[in-house]
């Protein structure tokens, strides 16, 4: 890899991090360990920019790509044991965020998660690709390797429903 | 992309930006992790080779024991009798002459066909 790759991938470092915690659900350590794996990727050779999208775009798809391989690998690893155990003592089998985080954490923060992660999957990813990572929806096509026509429609109805959802009130714990 | 209709939305993910960036790793440049790490990509492989490697060689020795290589001409030589002739050889106290008699000759008289 060479420096002005590494240099790059710096400048979009924290951006990267965010597009990896909601390729895992906003799970930081597996966030973390997507990114890394990511980067690794590109040291080895294994992922190589070749110029034709943006750096941003390409490297994003990338990230996707390892987020999707590491949700496979953690999937089949997942034996009938850990969930049985899961669904006994009431833990998701993601490590919940920290008491303390949550405090911090504005309640509209929380409630635009939420509302996410009621959204299909593309719909969720595209407007986090557009909102979030300030690219355009022929740039989030690009990284969810989908037609850019496919794109815009995730994108229309994603819109109304986290508006929708954004605007009703919260359910009741 | 900028809708000025998305303004909420786009407040609501900057906010959310500003918390995961809070809590994003520091950056640590890969180029700096590549020794510790590419090796563990390449022991893959050579353990799939030594396992393979293994595996031959306990079969060939399995197969030696169970003596599948052994040469076939110690078998032939190592099966057991199962049939030898004992006494004489059957019908050996029948008169047959063959050549002068006709071939339904031991036929009872009233089965022999007499021809004109």
């Amino acid at each position: 890899m060479e420096h002005e790759t590494a240099q790059q991938l710096e400048a979009l470092h924290t951006d990267s991090f965010g597009w990896a915690m909601h390729c895992c659900g906003g799970n930081p350590s597996r966030a973390e360990d997507v990114l890394q794996n990511a980067y690794l990727k590109v040291v080895a050779g294994r992922a190589d920019f070749s110029g034709s999208s943006s750096f941003k775009t390409w490297w994003f798809g990338v990230i996707r790509l390892t987020a999707l391989e590491e949700h496979r690998r953690l999937r089949h690893r997942e034996s009938l044991l850990s969930r049985l155990l899961a669904q006994v003592t009431g833990h998701p089998q993601s490590s919940p965020p920290c008491p303390a985080r949550q405090m911090e954490a504005g309640e509209r923060i929380q409630e635009l998660k939420q509302a996410l992660a009621c959204l299909p999957a593309r719909q969720a990813e595209v407007l986090h690709l557009v909102f979030y990572q300030d690219l355009t929806v022929n740039e989030a096509a690009a990284v969810m390797k989908i037609s850019p026509g496919s794109a815009r429609q995730h994108y229309e109805r994603g819109k109304a429903r986290l508006r929708t959802l954004l605007q009703s009130p919260a359910p009741a714990h | 992309m900028n809708d000025p209709t998305d303004h909420d939305l786009r407040e609501s993910f900057a906010r959310l930006r500003e918390q995961d960036r809070s809590i994003a790793p520091a950056w640590r440049n890969p180029l700096n992790l590549q020794p510790a790490c590419l090796p563990a990509k390449e022991t893959r492989p050579a353990l799939r080779w030594s396992l393979a490697l293994a595996s031959l060689a306990l079969l060939f020795f399995l197969g030696r024991q169970d003596g599948i290589h052994r040469p076939v001409g110690d078998l032939g030589a190592e099966l057991p009798e199962l049939f030898t002739p004992q006494g004489s050889p059957l019908f050996t106290s029948i008169a047959f002459d063959a050549p002068s008699l006709p071939s339904d000759t031991l036929l009872p008289p009233h089965l022999t066909i007499q021809l004109p």
